[in-house]
This record gives structure tokens, C-alpha cells and sequence, in this order.
């Protein structure tokens, strides 16, 4: 009865009066006396009657109020779904908003912007599972947005709904990836808005722990996020907050770490998509991106190592090599941009990988770039230090090299141990060396001699630092550096080197002691506890007997 | 009973995008005296959370820390133990038990900790112990293969300290411990 009479009636009644106010209101009431299934029932006569109304009346008010009501009807009961389906509701109210905004043709942007909202939380709600649907009110938004100067704030709130509502429903950001008109209602926003919105995104699947699978996708992605990846404008630079700088970047970093797929075809491509993608990002976003792409791709190297490339088809497959040719060109895009030290570290990596795979050029290779970084780069004293370290302990757990490769090395990494300002820092990164001549391992290099040669080498700098620190200050320094020495060849002798007798660890016991009686003949030997410490060692050593205790038994502490 | 949290090597944002939920929901403001951690965290967003844990942090500083002040080495103490922290990639071999008994002694402490491995690692020797709580993250290592995300929580009580280490296998939580007593003849040096 409602439908055939009493709405018809009414209506007419609305219309005809012709006063905007009174027709505003009455419209209101009608929305809101009336049961929700009333108006799903007449929805098209209901709509029918809103271009009749007063030009003035805010139709966009009304139409959104009734959405917002069946949106809330439809996410109360799961049972009323069906009849907006049969009523062909979503494709009713897309049409009426259409005729609505093209009759007002001067509604201000806000206002348009806001009944799609509206609209589509209608459709998350109700048609949740019809994406064509969600894409159709994006691509009459983007429509409508063409051609429009800039948006003002309220606008830009709105878009930013409108683009919120899709990444809230659906928490797989990939649904969202879907929707062909997401990216072009972006692209509306401005530079600022965008990069809020790309966080968001971000953030979504940093907090659904979504992982983007294909290649495809990631392209889509980026799309999307592009304002955080390259700069949208020219002009942008000096403007930039260098805390949100960071916060935006390192989110793009932890981004990376979602791109995953277990077949290692396709995550090859999502790197090579990944790497493209982020080296258009300049020299200020490289340092922070760079390094996620970079061990990402060195976790398909492992998970590939050992597996034989058998190739089926005409299809190369991907091999660690081919990953390593990538990684290559990535971390020299990185030293161009004033990066020597973090650059000098992914080497290093990369060459450890290769070392795994079994693969001596390229480890060579990589490990002659970290030595050029070094040379030419790498100029503050602490930052060679660390470096030279880094250099020292990657190359002690080499394997892979030749004797002719290895030697070589070998040699760089002493002679710049040698080398480095501090007399203290020489004599620390050459004892280091000398692990470099000796390897636990089964058939690991055990060079006697030349593990002796270090640790001499080390004493004579010792020595030499001692004797700056008498002239310098009258006195003799600090006796750190013996002890160290001391513990290394006692670690030697202990490892059976036999260039080390237990009178060579004597003779340097005697040595120390001597230097820390020195000035005062009141010193005793237990002032120093790191020494101390070592000769308890010495006596517990010997105590506990067994080869090891014998080996000791001639040592007088 | 003092709790002290050992972890590090979280390699945040370039190996892992972030600690693991359950490590996360697990780990409360307020029920920890100390944190120790052995570097690479590496971004200062991650010192902040620590931070927001317990104000008592101390770090020292990995090769890939954004933050180049950290110290190479600290040491402090807890009750009747002296602790040590290095991240560990100062001390070749990396990993190597009689290298780090060796900066034990040059730091002359009952307990070091370090990491750099990514394993996890509970050591006993003449000196004291060695910890190394591995990656809090499960992060990518040239050493390690397969790492488990994994820290340690340190109860100091009187002269004994029990070692909680807290592995994430396979989406499980697992919880193992070991216990250490220092005997009370302290070594003292004049």
C-alpha cells in the first residue's frame, strides 16, 4: 500500500509545493519515518522524484542520508542482501547520483566527492564481493575530478575517504590493488595527500602482514605509491621534513621485505620490478631502499644454492649468477651517491654469498670493489677501522679461493691493516690478520708461519706505541695491547701451531711484566686485571690437565 | 629477582620488516629492569620502541646501526654480575668461543654478551659466560643459515642467574633455560 499509494501521494504532495525548505524537510522525514525495506522496495520512484524537486534543495544531502540508512540497514542483516540485489539497488542509486550531479553542474567539488563516499560505503557494504562495482564509483569519481583545478582541504578529506574505505574492507591490500581506477583517483590528490595516502597503503599491509606475490601486482603497487618513490615535481627538495623523509622511506624499506613469492621465477621478476622501480628514487631515497632489495635477492640466492640449474625449455632459469650480475649493478648505483661505507658492506655480503655458491670470480669481484671502496672512499679513521675489520673477518671465512686469489687478498687487507692512522688500530687489525692464515676447519689453511709473522709484526707496533707513549708522556702506556697479543699467541699455541712454543708464551709473559714494573718497582703484575685474567687462564689451563694442561706445564706464572 | 633483556641484531628496515607479533605481544613495558642489546637495530625508530620497554638501555653499536655514537664496547652491573656487551663483529673469527673469552677478560666481566652471529649461543667457560641472544628478528646472516627469531631474558638473583632463551620455531614460541652460578670468590684486582 505504502508503495502504490501512499508514497506516490506524498511525493506529489513534495513536489508540488515547490518551496525549498519545506521540500528538504519533508524529504528528510520520508527517509527517516519509513522502514529501510519500505525504501529498498521503492527505490526507484523514491529517485525518481529528486530532479523534480527546487534546483536549490541539497540533493547530495538527502541521496546521502539514504545510502548511509540502507548501509546501515544492509550491515545489520545479512538476510536483507539478497533484495538489494533484486532490487538492482547499487545500479539505481549510481544513476540517480549521476543525474544529481549532472543537473547541479556548479556543486562544488566537496560535495560530489562526498556522495560517492557515501555511495560507496554503501557498495563495501552491501556488493562487498562485486569489485566492478567499487571500480565503477572510483571511475565516475575520477570523472568527475577531471579537469578540476586543485582540490581544498575538505575535497582532499574526502578523497582521502573515498580512497580509505576499499583498504579498511578489504584488509588484503591486494583486492585493493585490483580496482584499475584506484590509482587514477591518486593522482588527484596532491603531492602531499598522495604521500599521506601511499603510507597508509603501506601501512595496511605492514599491519595485515600481506605479502604481494607477483610481479604484477608489484608494479600495480609502486603505481601507487609512486609520490614516496621518486619525486612527483621538480620542486620538492628543500620542502621536505627530513624525520617524515626518513619515516617514508624506511616504510618503502620494510615494504620491500612483503614482496615474496616461493617460486624463485617469479621473484626474480618482483626484484627486477622492485629494482627498477626504486632506482628512480635519487640519491637521498638509494641508502635507505637499496639495502632491503639487496638481501632480499641474496635469500633467493640461498634458497637457489645447491640447486642445479637444469635447463628445461627455453626459459633460462635463474641462476645465483644472474642474481649476482643484479646485485652488482644496484650497490654501484649506491657508491655513485656518496654511500662508500654501506656500499662497502653489501659487497662484502654479496661476496660471502658467492663464496656459498661456490662461485671465485665473482667473490673475487665483489671483494675487489669493497678494496677500491676502501681505498678511494673511505677516508675517516673510525669508519676504516670498522671497515678493514669487516674486510678481515668476511675474507678469514672465504673458502672458495685459489692460493693465487687468496694471497693477494691476504696481502691488501695486511698491508692497509698496517696502514691505518692509530698506532693501537694497526696493531689490533694485524693480530686479525693472522687469522687469516689460520682456519679451524677441516682442510682450512693452517700457515704456521705466517700466523707467527703477524703476531711479531703486531709486537713491533706495540713496541713502537709504547715507545711514542714514553716520550710523549714520560712514562710507559698502557700495557693493553701486549696482553692482547699475549691471548692470541697463547690462542695459537693452544690451536698447535707449532712455530709458538711455551717459550715464546714466556718469554712474552716476562715481557709484560717487565713493562708494567717499568717506572715503578712497586707495580705489581696483578695491577693490570686484563693480565691478571689471562695468567689465571694460564693456571687453569694447566690445572685442568689432559694435553692442553701438559702443553702449559712449562709456563711459570 | 632483576630481569634483564638481551637481544639484538634486528636488522630493522633492511633484513626484516619488523619484530615477530608474538615476540611483540610478549614483550611489556614495565616488566623488564634493563635491556641490554648487542646492535644492529638499526634505524632509531627501533631504539624508541626499546626505549618505551625499559628506560634503562644500553646498545652498542653494530656495523649497519644508523646511529654512529653508540659505544663499541659497555659494560655495567647488575647485583653481584658484571656484564659486557659488544655487538661482535670486532672480534675475528666472527663467532670464534676463544676470541670472545679473550675480550671477556679484557673487559673483565662474569657475563658477555654479543651477537653479529644471529645464533643463539650460551657458553660456559673458565672465565664466566659468553651469551649471544641472536637475531630478535630471524634476519638474514652470512653465517648462520636458517635463523629462528630468538632473545634471552637474564633473572639475576644473588649469585645465580638463569638464562630464558625464547626461540621462535615455526610459528611456535619455545622456551628454553639454562642456569649459571658465579662462585663467590670474586677476583679482585688492586
Amino acid at each position: 500500500m505504502y508503495k502504490d499509494t501512499v508514497l506516490p501521494s506524498v511525493l506529489e504532495q513534495v513536489v508540488n509545493c515547490k518551496d525549498e525548505l519545506a521540500q528538504f524537510y519533508l524529504m528528510e522525514c520520508i527517509i527517516q519515518v519509513f522502514p529501510d525495506e519500505y525504501h529498498l522496495q521503492t527505490l526507484e520512484t523514491l529517485l525518481g522524484a529528486y530532479p523534480q524537486l527546487q534546483s536549490t534543495v541539497d540533493i547530495k544531502t538527502i541521496l546521502s542520508q539514504l545510502m548511509d540508512r540502507l548501509s546501515n540497514y544492509a550491515a545489520s542483516n545479512a538476510e536483507v542482501l539478497p533484495e538489494f540485489l533484486q532490487v538492482e539497488a547499487f545500479t539505481k542509486l549510481s544513476t540517480a547520483i549521476g543525474r544529481v550531479i549532472e543537473a547541479q553542474a556548479d556543486i562544488p567539488i566537496v560535495g560530489a566527492i562526498s556522495l560517492h563516499v557515501s555511495l560507496l560505503t554503501f557498495t563495501l557494504r552491501v556488493h562487498p564481493d562485486r569489485l566492478d562495482y567499487v571500480d565503477q564509483v572510483l571511475g565516475s569519481c575520477v570523472k568527475k575530478l577531471s579537469g578540476k583545478p586543485k582540490l581544498d582541504n575538505r575535497a582532499t578529506k574526502q578523497v582521502v575517504a573515498l580512497l580509505s574505505a576499499p583498504l579498511d574492507k578489504y584488509n588484503d591490500i591486494v583486492t585493493a590493488l585490483r580496482l584499475s581506477n584506484y590509482p587514477r583517483v591518486m593522482d588527484h590528490l596532491d603531492n602531499q595527500t598522495n604521500k599521506v595516502m601511499a603510507m597508509l597503503i603501506i601501512q595496511s599491509i605492514m599491519k595485515n602482514n600481506t605479502l604481494i606475490s607477483t610481479a604484477d601486482k608489484v608494479e600495480v603497487l609502486f603505481e601507487l605509491i609512486k609520490g614516496l618513490i621518486t619525486d612527483l615535481d621538480a620542486t620538492t627538495v628543500d620542502e621536505v621534513d627530513e624525520e617524515d623523509f626518513s619515516e617514508e622511506q624506511n616504510s618503502v624499506a620494510r615494504l620491500i621485505h612483503m614482496l615474496h613469492n616461493n617460486d624463485p621465477e617469479e621473484m626474480f621478476k618482483i626484484i627486477c620490478s622492485v629494482k627498477k622501480h626504486i632506482m628512480r628514487g635519487g640519491p637521498r631515497r638509494l641508502p635507505f631502499t637499496v639495502p632491503s632489495l639487496i638481501f632480499s635477492a641474496l635469500r633467493l640466492v640461498r634458497q637457489l644454492q645447491g640447486q642445479d640449474g637444469d635447463v628445461v625449455g627455453e626459459e633460462v632459469p635463474t641462476t645465483p649468477k644472474k642474481i649476482f650480475q643484479l646485485l652488482n649493478e644496484i650497490i654501484e648505483a649506491l657508491s655513485s651517491v656518496s654511500s662508500p661505507e654501506l656500499a662497502l658492506r653489501l659487497y662484502l655480503q654479496c661476496a660471502e654469498a658467492a663464496n656459498d655458491c661456490d662461485l671465485e670470480p665473482v667473490a673475487y669481484e665483489f671483494f675487489t670493489e669493497a678494496f677500491v671502496l676502501y681505498e678511494e672512499e673511505i677516508a675517516d679513521s673510525k669508519a676504516q677501522v670498522t671497515a678493514i675489520h669487516l674486510i678481515i673477518g668476511t675474507l678469514q671465512r672465504m673458502n672458495v679461493f685459489g692460493v693465487e686469489n687468496r694471497d693477494t687478498l691476504t696481502h691488501k687487507a695486511t698491508g692497509y691493516s698496517a696502514k691505518l692512522l692509530k698506532k693501537p688500530d694497526q696493531c689490533r687489525a694485524v693480530y686479525a690478520c693472522s687469522h687469516l692464515f689460520w682456519v679451524d676447519d677441516q682442510d682450512g689453511i693452517k700457515d704456521g708461519e705466517r700466523v707467527l709473522l703477524c703476531l711479531k709484526r703486531a709486537l713491533r707496533i706495540a713496541n713502537a706505541a709504547q715507545q711514542m707513549a714514553n716520550v710523549a708522556r714520560g712514562s710507559s702506556g698502557p700495557v693493553t695491547l701486549f696482553v692482547e697479543i699475549l691471548n692470541k699467541y697463547i690462542y695459537y699455541f693452544e690451536k698447535g701451531n707449532p712455530q709458538i712454543t711455551s717459550a715464546t708464551i714466556q718469554g712474552l709473559i716476562e715481557l709484560i711484566t717487565t713493562e708494567i714494573q717499568g717506572d715503578s718497582t712497586s707495580a705489581l703484575p696483578t695491577s693490570d686485571p686484563f693480565f691478571t685474567s689471562t695468567l689465571r687462564y694460564i693456571q687453569f689451563q694447566k690445572q685442568k690437565g689432559g694435553i692442553l694442561g701438559e702443553k702449559y706445564e712449562s709456563i711459570k706464572v | 629477582m632483576v630481569l634483564v633483556l638481551a637481544l639484538g641484531d634486528l636488522h630493522i628496515p633492511h633484513r626484516a620488516p619488523d619484530l615477530p607479533a608474538k615476540f611483540k605481544s610478549m614483550l611489556v613495558p614495565g616488566k623488564i629492569q634493563h635491556i641490554i642489546c648487542t646492535g644492529n637495530l638499526c634505524i632509531k625508530e627501533v631504539h624508541d620502541y626499546l626505549k618505551t620497554l625499559c628506560p634503562d638501555l644500553h646498545i652498542t653499536r653494530g656495523e649497519y646501526d644508523e646511529d654512529t655514537r653508540y659505544p663499541e664496547t659497555k659494560t655495567l652491573t647488575i647485583g653481584q654480575f658484571k656484564l659486557g656487551l659488544c655487538h661482535g663483529h670486532q672480534v675475528i673469527p666472527w663467532g670464534d668461543l676463544d676470541s670472545l673469552a679473550m675480550l671477556q677478560r679484557q673487559l673483565d666481566v662474569d657475563i658477555l654478551v654479543t651477537g653479529h652471529t644471529h645464533q643463539f649461543t650460551a657458553y660456559k667457560h673458565e672465565g664466566g659466560v659468553v651469551i649471544n641472544p641472536g637475531s630478535a628478528t630471524g634476519a638474514y646472516s652470512s653465517i648462520t643459515y636458517d635463523v629462528n627469531p630468538s632473545f634471552v631474558l637474564m633473572d639475576i638473583d644473588g649469585l645465580r642467574v638463569v638464562v630464558y632463551v625464547y626461540e621462535l620455531i615455526d610459528g611456535e614460541v619455545k622456551v628454553d633455560k639454562i642456569d649459571f652460578k658465579k662462585t663467590a670468590s670474586t677476583h679482585t684486582a688492586h
